[in-house]
Order: structure tokens, then sequence, then C-alpha cells
């Protein structure tokens, strides 16, 4: 992570919600937020272009009661 | 009492809803503001709706199966025209014009709502700190935390005070103060209870349910509250079932998974111990012991922690914007970084929720009726070693508290904790048992087998109300 992204995390921070976080937490921020950013980004890979956040209810509707 | 035995007799006549009330009132009163439970109580408010319960009862005017009853629940559920102020400085004062559905249910099913409980701001945090309102004390030992969220109904109800409360459950947050405080508690299958008008954290996430002091109270309580609301499109339409009918059955002949694998990581040998302890129960009981090897489920908790924070940055943008300085540091900073993920991650962390339950049913549930899992994998800390304002290193922690339970957030699976005995430090531990889609009764009915014949749920903790 370079000082440009942490300034860069700080200026939309700052545009975004007109505050900022304290300078000692914006690189912690950048680094959090960006580590998961990329574990979800890893597996969307999985994806295929029909899955949508609905099926998630579906889902739990048809695996009520059922086993493998 | 328990919830079931105080309804009975309030129904029988043999004790008032007056006196089943004042002694709560009393309760919240003293030992609830000695252990920080309470944020709420109106003591001649709480008698008049007592003292009404008992005059319909006289005329045969029962309202419904928990006729009477006094609880109190987690100060985020609306009551229109009552203060609702979410463990908050910025929700101080704040009167809500509508009433939650559970609360109706509760409302519709007889149930006296007396006190409002202290929570962790806005529902953010799994020990319970709460700079604005003070930490609530965990009555098994007052040094160590009650576990959060729902802090106050932990409390509440485990040490007495009153035989139920209502939480919520977007991390753990039913489950952690359940477990930390010696009782029993239900995050439901996402959709079966109502989310309206209760504060959100999470919308994808948030589950309502119930904290009570046996598996029995438990049923009882989700049976008021849960089923298709068209105030909250994502309820399930289906009717719910009687979580009761079948609690006494026992588990011979069913399968219960015990989580190896991930669930053990970090895991102390006492809590190990514990849990391997449960399972030989439930072999004795009947039920086929299959160990299940789970898979690492950090990415399904980085996931479910990108999803909240994006929610939750979502619904506290105007606030984040006009009045920082009034949030917790560390409530702030959890919400303000959220603004950071970009968009297509957080909708790819909702797209992946289908294929990884129906991989987590079929292939970590397999057969099993259920899978059994610690809620905590060490004992329960203390606050001051939990408290991150205090100590920056403390952060690794306090992650680690929610850790079992969250990835069940993101599943959306039932989940129901069970007190299973006491770590060396005097604190309760707790298994949880993970469920199918809509499976509660089976889940009442396995964890009501280990309580019958473990008594787990009949010690009370030494900072209890007597009267």
């Amino acid at each position: 992570m370079t000082s440009d992204d942490t300034a860069s995390a700080a200026a939309w921070l700052a545009a975004y919600l007109d505050a900022a976080l304290p300078p000692d937490q914006i690189g912690a921020a950048v680094a959090s937020t960006r580590r998961a950013s990329a574990v979800v980004g890893q597996r969307a890979d999985a994806l295929v272009m029909e899955d949508e956040p609905a099926g998630f209810v579906v889902a739990l509707d048809r695996l009520q009661g059922k086993r493998s | 009492m328990s919830l079931a035995a105080l309804a009975k007799a309030i129904a029988r006549g043999k004790i008032s809803s007056a006196e089943a009330t004042a002694a709560s009132v009393k309760a919240l009163g003293t030992l609830g503001r000695t252990l920080n439970a309470v944020a709420g109580l109106d003591p001649d408010a709480a008698m008049k709706a007592a003292k009404r319960a008992d005059r319909e009862r006289a005329q045969g005017r029962k309202r419904g199966p928990l006729h009477g009853v006094p609880l109190a629940h987690k100060d985020m559920y609306y009551r229109r025209g009552r203060v609702s102020e979410c463990g908050s400085i910025i929700r101080k004062g704040f009167v809500p014009a509508v009433t939650s559905t559970a609360l109706e249910r509760l409302d519709a099913a007889g149930a006296l709502d007396i006190a409002r409980l202290n929570m962790v701001e806005f529902a953010m945090g799994p020990t319970g700190h709460n700079p604005h309102t003070g930490t609530p004390r965990n009555p098994w030992n007052p040094e160590h935390i009650p576990g959060g969220s729902s802090s106050g109904p932990g409390v509440a109800v485990a040490a007495r005070m009153v035989a139920g409360s209502l939480g919520s459950d977007t991390g753990g947050s039913i489950r952690m103060p359940a477990a930390f405080c010696g009782i029993v508690g239900m995050k439901p299958t996402y959709g079966l209870v109502s989310r309206y008008g209760a504060m959100p954290l999470s919308f994808s996430q948030d589950h309502i349910g119930p904290l009570t002091r046996t598996v029995e109270d438990c049923a009882l309580m989700l049976q008021a509250i849960a089923g298709p609301d068209p105030k909250d499109p994502t309820t399930s339409p289906r009717k719910p079932p009687n979580f009761r009918a079948d609690i006494e059955k026992g588990v011979r002949g069913k399968t219960i998974a015990v989580a190896k694998g991930w669930f053990r990581d970090g895991m102390s040998d006492e809590v190990a111990r514990s849990l391997d302890a449960a399972a030989e129960v439930y072999r004795k009981l009947g039920a086929r012991i299959v160990p299940v090897d789970v898979p690492s489920l950090d990415h399904v908790n980085d996931t479910a922690m990108l999803i909240t924070g994006c929610e939750s940055a979502s619904f506290h943008e105007k606030w984040l914007r006009e009045r920082p300085q009034d949030y917790s540091p560390q409530v702030r900073m959890r919400t303000q970084q959220s603004v950071l993920y970009p968009a297509v991650r957080y909708l790819d962390a909702l797209r992946g929720r289908e294929r990884v339950l129906a991989w987590f049913v079929g292939q970590v549930l397999g057969r099993a009726d259920a899978m059994l899992t610690p809620v905590l994998s060490f004992a329960v800390p203390t606050i001051r070693e939990t408290d991150v304002g205090d100590n920056p290193k403390a952060m690794d922690l306090v992650i680690r508290v929610a850790r079992n339970t969250r990835p069940i957030n993101y599943l959306g699976l039932p989940s129901l904790s069970v007190p299973c005995g006491f770590t060396r430090n005097g604190l309760p531990s707790g298994f949880q048992l993970v469920g199918r889609p809509f499976s509660e009764a089976l889940l009442f009915r396995i964890g009501r087998a280990y309580e019958r014949e473990t008594g787990c749920t009949d010690k009370a903790p030494p900072n209890s109300f007597t009267g």
C-alpha cells in the first residue's frame, strides 16, 4: 500500500463524508477494507451472470429440511 | 421461575401479573442498575399495565399465551411514543412513530413490556462495551464482559430480573450474551421473524430473536414473534410450525455433526473438552455423532463484515457527516471506513450468498440434523482486556470473540446457543447448534435434550435477583 493510496482514501472520505478519519487510522482503514474487498473479489470469479442477491432467500426456502 | 411456568401461574391465578411485575420492577431498579443492564424503566407504567392484565384475566379475557408476563427488551425495538435510544448519543430522546412487529406480536400474546435494556452503541460490538451508557456487567463476575450487542438482555435474563428478552443478532449478538451469561438464545433463520420497527445494523444479516433462561421459554417466545409480515418483505411467507410440539422427544436417531477443522482453530483445551463432553452427552442419549472437518470460513467472516460495513455506513451516512463527534471512536471508525468498499464488491458479497449457503448445507451439514460448535473458543474475557479504547491491542481479541458466530449470519441459518458448563475462571461456556433453514423446532428439541439431561440452565449466577 502506497502513501498515494492512503492519501486518495483520505481525500475520498473527506469529500464523501465532509469529515476525515484521524491520520493514524486512515492507513489501517485502507488496509482493512482493501483486504476484505480482495477476499470477496477472489471469489467473485465463481459467480455466473445470473447469480443475484435475491437467490439467497430462494435458497433458504429450497434448502429447508433438505439433506444431501 | 421460567417464562413458561410464570405464564402458567399467572393464567391459573396462582400469582398475579402485578406481583410478578412488581418483582421484576424491583429487580431492574436495583440489581439492574448495579449491573448496568437498564436503559429505561417506568415503574408506574409497568404496574398500570400489570393491573390491567390482572383485570382482564379476572374477566376471562386472556390475550394470549404470555398474558401478564413482564418482559424487557434491547433498546432498539421501536414503540410508538416511547424513546428508543439504541445505546447512542445520536438517538438520545428519539421517539419513533411506529411500533415494531416483534413488540406488537408480544403485545398480542399478552406480554408486558416494562423496561428498555442497555446495548452496544447501534449494536456494533460483540463484548458489551458502551462508553455512552456504561458497560453492563456479567452477573457471574462483574469484571467480565456480558457479551454484545444484546448485553442488557443477557444480563437481565441471567440475573433473573425478567424471564425473557428480545435481542438481535447480526454477527452473534444474541448467541454471545446468551453463552457468556449462561442462558439460552436463538438466532432464527433469516426471514423467520420480521425486522420491521427494529433499528437496523445490516438489513441483509440482522436477525431478531429471544434470550431466555430455558430452551422451552425460547421456543415459547419465538412462537409469539415468528411469521410472515407484509411490513417486512424479507420475511418468509411460510407459516411457522409449533416449535414446542416435539420438544421433549429427545435425540435418538438424530445425527449431530461435531465441528472440527476451522472451528477448532484457536480453541482452548478447556472449551474443546466441554464441546466434546456435550457431544458425549448426545451420544449417550442416542444421537449419532459424526465429526465434520470444516474448511476455513475466514472468507465468510470477511464477506459478512464487508456487507455489515457497507449497509451500516449507508444508514449512518447523514449522521457521520453531521455529527461524527457523537459516535464512539470505534463505531465511527468502523462505519466511516466502510465508505471505502467498492460497490461492486458489496454486490459480489450478496450475490455469492446462495452458493455459499448451498455448499454449507450440502457439504458441511451434509446428512446431519445439526452441527455443534462452540460460541466462544476461549474463556469469557474481562471488560478491561477487551477495552479497545484503553488498549488498541485488545482489537485482536475483540475480533476473535465473534469469529464462530459471524459466518452463520452470512448464511442466514438458525443457531441455538445453549449453556454447557463453566471455564476455569468461573464464567459460563456455551455451544451453538446450527441447523438447516427453518429447522428451529428441531434445534429446540436437540437443545432441550441436553438441558434435560444436564440441568445446564438450573444454576443462577451469584449476582441474581432473589426477591
